[in-house]
């Protein structure tokens, strides 16, 4: 149970805060931290609780083709607010119910890095890093390093969206049971090129998997060749993909969708369906 | 720690609780109506705010996140008396039903409104995609904000009423608001909740985490030390005194077979421990202080392992009939194990707790054997369905307290009158030292016709005196509550090649779980509610119910009529395919008629002898016609994806109008002082528009205004005797009632009309408004009020009515679906949805309308997504709304019409039949069909999910 609440402006006074007692935790929306169920909340025994909102981390900024969005952006402004690619957009407004997406941040979304962001396949497949600040101070991370070797103790500041999206296709999928729901599986991908021959694929999946990840092995495997069938890519997609059974399905079936979804994504960003 | 809020636009400093939720802190400021549906998931939106403006689920907000910032609560809009734009655009929608919802919608509405005045569809679907609702199925939300829209912009906008029904009538049948509306929507008091006192104890309840187990020792020794806590219960100190929660009609067919807690646990979250305490944290802290010694037992989850030779038995009780012992009975009873206790049964239900057998029933008519022989084809299928839970906004919920020497239940039931019998039993008292308040019901669907919870605080109250309340967690409204059977039918058909059917055949095995809460009758209502769609003269079905360690189960809006239908119609669907003939003339053509005699119902007498009756009004033919033409049956839709298959399929759906010859209902009326009138009805509205049935019957009567009836219902203190809210029976039952005391009275108003106008009787006339017209002068009722009280009158004019019938007038119904199925991710999308429903005269249409949307939306989501899962363990592992899905609004099909037939039905008040329950029989099996037409598989199987029908297409295996 959180007992103390603190309120810094500062993100110098946010870190400090952090580093000064292990049993803290940023908090944001707090979407995540305070629902009793949501799979990736927090677990364990917080004492104090930082709070960003008063931090100026709530910007959308455009320069040279990259945009950079604060961490304390909420979800609904992604869905709202000009400057957001649309990709990004698309997510955000499958993102399940307005009264969350009001409170919750891109932010908390990404930092609690678990299998249910839909957001996370998205940010991965438009190339973003990540804004970091601890002790060491302030440090920009590949994203998909950042989900892979996690610093619990560092705060997001923002995410980098390098220029060249506006010209990448994409596709932005979705799956779950009911409109409010832990995706089942959600995915992201981005390519140059056309499907003819297709440029630097970016193929992020998640739900089926622990936390989103990029499917490396894919994308290698479509840069400069045209887009395979759809066979062949949903069986590559079936080899890359470990599940796990659970109330939303069996492995069986996650493996199934995230390779139907990623090759119906392909075919949908390269004008190729039907 | 300190906060600044503005709340409602009053500056505060508040002290708080860092941790502690928006929720509680705004509660604690006085915001009533701050409700709460999941305990904090931040799913259901129950406990919406505006945040700065902008719609938030307060629960999910620490009150630390409150400091600086601004709040509305629903009390921003409540203005005196008046009701808001939103509020009195939701009334006229008749949108607010059980109303639990409602603050939270209006708060929605107002959301989408400020941002956006003229909203399109997909706005208000968005707007609202947060806010949960299990009664309305929220379509008429978009014509509230409609007429909201509009008002905003003009003030005396007038909304465009639904389709009116008795041309000959003032009020029935005509759209008027809910009399219980301005309550709802404004969110005042109106709940158990809103009705507990400071300084009440709470109950909290241990539950067994084993699913069948005896409990070897139990010590409460430090438990009872705890500061706060005031009596803990266990199966060592309640009384004796076995009965069932099913709250049906006495003597019922449910066995008595538990205690208020019994020394064997039966499922997990059985009873083991009450706790009553002072405050919750003392209450925990006893609870875990507790030491239970279980010895653990197998658990027998499913039907096969129920009725496999050598199961372990759930009861294996002492067996005792109060009528009709079986022979051989003392024999049998040297097999029973003392720590199982006993099981009392009114009369025989051809029950084998030896063989985990609850009830069992079997009956036929003519030669089903011969008429399968008569056949040119026949088919076999088994059909399978989940467990359920009607997942009401307001969970269970009670507040007991002792007025002097009397028990008084705050209870949100369907029974009132069966509560309190069953408490006064358990007490060992009279039922005249209990009253049982009814408040509103934050939903009710069935899960309330039983007596789920309330027996245990009543009887701590009695013997402690202390004033408990008791809430259930969503947790415990799944595993401790009600949920519907599980079953498994086995339907076989016979069919001459024209299509004639030669003989029908149901085979039904369902699973009651740990109790034997109508298990007999559900089960039996599949078969009772299904095989009489069909003419046939050869029909036969046997039905066996095991007991088992699943969550309980009982009744649920639809009583197993769902189920059946979803087999016996589905079944149909499948022989129409074998015959390679249409579905649709094949089911007209086999279809019940106005007429016809259903024998069937001989066989289906709920425990007693049944009887053959005369199918009255019908409007299935009306019904399928219009929704063949909606759907445009015949007509091969294609979605323009080559992976996308369109499907259409419907399903024909009946149900009744309560129980003939078990029901009854009573109602009383007064005539007050200046003419108006005050109706005391024992019928429990649920949210459905009872109060205003009954209110509409007695009014339009008596020639008076809808305004001039006021309606006092379901307060056992006050109000005369009613079976209660089930078995569809609300609108004939009690709304009969309260029109024969209506009648009556007018009876009794000629007659002091004639005495003070000294006109002969036979010349005087009731007539509207509120006055009594005779050949030489006219008295206002007001006039006829004073001269009966007056020093030399004849006393307060009042009257009594009760309602029996031996009649059954059923309800019919056709259901068409549309659907879309992803044939490579298995998604189902229900495209269209349209249900066409004859409820002989609708009384209030519009809310007509919403039980329709409603019950079908419930059964949409039960056929794609809604399903109880347990672990070999008997754990269910998904008793929460975030793996438990229920369909908002996003998940409601794009094009979804309810539409009343209009016809009178010669026995019903009024011309009316039930509408409720028979909206939750179609879905089913109209999307099952369809999705066979779409893609050519059968899916026997419900909830069809994504991954079945992949397994169906067999895409993954
Ligand atoms: C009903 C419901 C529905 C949901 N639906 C979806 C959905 O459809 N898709 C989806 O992706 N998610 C969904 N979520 C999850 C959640 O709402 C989102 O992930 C949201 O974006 C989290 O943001 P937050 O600001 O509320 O995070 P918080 O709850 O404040 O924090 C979450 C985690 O992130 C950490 N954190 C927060 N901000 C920072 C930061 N700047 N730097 C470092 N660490 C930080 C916190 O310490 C915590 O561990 C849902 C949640 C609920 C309750
Ligand atoms: S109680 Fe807040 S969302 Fe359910
Ligand atoms: S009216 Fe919405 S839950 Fe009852």
């Amino acid at each position: 149970m959180i007992q103390e609440f603190h309120h810094p402006t500062s993100i110098a006074e946010a870190v400090r805060l952090r580093q000064a007692s292990p049993a803290s935790l940023y908090f944001a929306g707090g979407t995540e931290i305070n629902s009793i169920t949501w799979p990736s909340r927090p677990v364990g025994e917080f004492v104090t609780a930082i709070l960003l909102d008063r931090l100026p981390l709530g910007d959308v900024t455009t320069a040279d083709g990259a945009v950079t969005i604060g961490a304390n952006v909420t979800i609904q402004e992604l869905v709202d607010r000009p400057g957001v690619p649309p990709m990004l957009a698309t997510a955000a407004s499958q993102f399940s119910s307005r009264s969350v997406r009001h409170m919750g941040t891109v932010g908390g979304n990404i930092a609690s890095n678990g299998s249910c962001s839909n957001l996370a396949p998205v940010l991965l497949a438009l190339d973003a890093s990540v804004e970091l600040a601890d002790a060491a101070g302030q440090r920009f991370v590949p994203l998909v390093d950042y989900l892979e070797h996690q610093d619990r103790e560092a705060l997001i500041l923002a995410f980098r969206i390098p220029n060249g999206w506006q010209s990448r296709r994409w596709a932005v999928q979705k799956h779950c049971r009911t409109a409010i729901d832990v995706p089942i599986v959600a995915i992201g991908l981005t390519c140059g090129g056309n499907a003819q021959r297709i440029e630097q694929p970016i193929i992020a999946l998640n739900g089926a998997v622990p936390h989103a990840t990029r499917l490396t092995a894919l994308e290698q495997r479509l840069h400069g060749q045209p887009l395979p069938s759809r066979d062949e890519v949903d069986d590559l997609v079936r080899q890359l993909v470990q599940s796990a059974d659970d109330l939303r399905g069996s492995a069986a079936f996650k493996r199934h969708l995230a390779a139907v979804m990623i090759s119906d994504g392909l075919r949908e960003a390269l004008d190729a369906k039907g | 720690m300190k906060i600044r809020v503005q709340i409602n636009g009053v500056p505060r400093q508040l002290d708080v609780e860092p941790g502690e939720r928006a929720t509680a802190v705004l509660r604690r400021q006085g915001a009533l109506v701050l409700r709460d549906g999941c305990n904090g998931e931040g799913i259901c939106g129950i406990c919406s705010i505006h945040y700065d403006g902008k719609l938030v689920n307060s629960c999910l907000l620490s009150a630390a996140q409150l400091d600086g910032h601004s709040i509305v609560t629903v009390d921003h809009y409540r203005r005196q008396r008046t009701l808001s734009i939103v509020q009195a655009s939701l009334l006229d929608a008749g949108v607010s039903q059980c109303g639990y919802c409602t603050p939270a919608m209006v708060m929605a509405i107002e959301d989408v409104l400020s941002r956006s005045p003229t909203p399109t569809k997909a706005e208000v679907r968005d707007g609202l995609s947060g806010v949960f609702c299990r009664c309305t199925g929220y379509e008429q939300y978009y014509t509230a904000v409609e007429t909201a829209s509009r008002r905003l912009a003009d003030p005396d906008y007038v909304p465009p009423k639904v389709q009116e029904f008795a041309q000959d009538l003032r009020l029935v049948g005509k759209q008027r608001r809910k009399v219980d509306g301005p309550k709802l929507v404004r969110g005042d008091k109106a709940y158990v909740e809103d009705m507990v006192e400071p300084g009440s104890c709470i109950l909290k309840m241990v539950r067994s985490p084993h699913a069948h187990a005896y409990i070897r020792q139990i010590d409460t020794t430090e438990a009872e030390k705890v500061p706060g806590v005031v009596y803990i219960l266990t199966h060592k100190n309640c009384p004796d005194v076995y009965y069932n929660q099913a709250g049906q009609g006495f003597p019922e067919p449910s066995p008595y077979d538990r205690k208020l807690i019994s020394e064997k646990v039966r499922h997990v979250g059985d009873r083991v421990a009450a706790i009553v305490a002072e405050t919750w944290e003392a209450a925990e802290e006893a609870a875990a202080k507790l030491v239970v010694d279980y010895e653990v037992l197998p658990p027998v989850m499913t039907i096969e392992q129920a009725a496999a030779p050598g199961a372990p038995l759930i009861h294996n009780s002492h067996l005792a009939y109060v009528v009709g012992a079986p022979e051989g009975l003392e024999e049998d009873n040297r097999l029973a194990d003392p720590r199982d206790g006993r099981v009392i049964y009114q009369f025989p239900i051809h029950a084998n707790p030896r063989k985990n057998i609850a009830a069992s029933v079997h009956g036929h008519i003519g030669d089903v054997d011969q008429g399968f022989r008569d056949a040119d084809v026949v088919i076999e299928r088994e059909y399978e369905s989940s467990q359920i839970q009607s997942t009401s906004t307001e969970t269970h919920v009670v507040y007991t307290k002792m007025d002097g020497d009397r028990l008084v239940i705050h209870a949100s039931t369907q029974v009132p009158f069966h509560l309190r019998r069953i408490v006064a039993a358990i007490l060992g008292t009279s039922e005249n030292n209990i009253r049982v308040i009814k408040e509103r019901v934050g939903g009710g669907y069935g899960a309330k016709q039983d007596i789920v919870l309330e027996e245990v605080p009543a009887y701590l109250t009695w013997i402690t005196g202390r004033s408990i309340y008791q809430r259930f967690t969503r947790e415990e409204q799944f595993i401790a509550c009600r949920t519907r059977h599980v079953m498994k039918i086995r339907v076989k058909l016979g069919a001459k090649r024209d299509g004639t059917l030669t003989a029908m055949y149901m085979d039904l095995q369902a699973n009651t779980g740990p109790y034997g809460s109508h298990c007999l009758t559900v089960p039996m209502n599949a078969c009772s509610k299904s095989l009489p769609l069909f003419l046939c003269d050869n029909i036969g079905f046997n039905v066996t119910t095991y007991y088992s360690n699943i969550a309980p189960t009982g009744a649920y809006q639809g009583y197993g009529a769902p189920k059946g239908s979803f087999a016996l119609q589905l079944a149909m669907a499948e022989l129409a395919e074998k015959l390679g003939v249409d579905h649709y003339a094949l089911v007209d053509k086999n279809r019940v008629r106005e007429g016809a005699m259903l024998e069937i119902l001989r066989c289906l007498g709920e425990g007693r002898e049944g009887k053959a009756e005369r199918a009255g009004s019908c409007g299935l033919g009306p019904a399928m016609e219009r929704g063949a033409e909606h759907i445009a049956w015949g007509k091969r839709e294609e979605s323009g994806d080559p992976d996308v298959k369109i499907g259409k399929g419907f399903a024909i759906i009946q149900q009744g109008s309560g129980l003939p010859g078990l029901d009854s209902a009573n109602a009383e009326i007064k005539l007050l002082s200046d003419g108006t009138f005050m109706l005391l009805s024992g019928g429990a509205d649920l949210g459905t528009g009872l109060d205003t049935v009954t209110s509409k019957f007695a009014a339009e009567a008596l020639c008076c205004e809808l305004k001039d009836v006021a309606v006092i219902s379901a307060d056992t203190d006050i109000t005369p005797f009613d079976c209660g809210a089930y078995a569809s029976k609300g609108t004939y039952f009690s709304g009969g009632a309260a029109l024969n005391a209506a009648n009556a009275l007018r009876e009794r108003i000629l007659d002091a009309a004639a005495q003070m106008t000294k006109q002969a009787r036979d010349t005087l006339e009731v007539v509207y408004p509120s006055k009594v017209v005779g050949p030489s002068k006219t008295v206002t009722f007001a006039e006829v009020a004073h001269f009966s009280e007056a020093g030399d009158g004849c006393g307060q004019l009042t009257a009594m009515g009760h309602y029996t019938s031996d009649k059954s007038s059923i309800p019919y119904g056709a259901h068409f679906a549309q659907v879309a199925v992803n044939t490579r991710t298995g998604k189902v999308t229900v495209q269209k949805f349209f249900a066409l429903q004859d409820a002989g005269t609708p009384v209030n249409p519009e809310l007509a309308l919403g039980q329709i949307y409603g019950g079908v939306l419930k059964t949409i989501g039960h056929s794609l997504w809604e399903e109880m899962i347990y672990d070999d363990t008997g754990r269910c592992l998904n008793p929460n709304f975030l793996d438990y899905k229920v369909p908002m609004i996003e998940d409601v099909p794009e094009t979804f019409v309810a539409e009343l037939i209009d016809i009178h039905d010669e026995h019903g008040p009024y011309g009316t039949k039930s509408i409720s329950e028979v909206a939750c029989n179609g879905a089913a099996p109209a999307i099952a069909s369809a999705i066979h037409d779409a893609v050519g598989v059968w899916m026997r199987s419900w909830p069809f999910s994504a991954e079945k029908v992949l397994r169906a297409l067999g895409s993954i295996r």
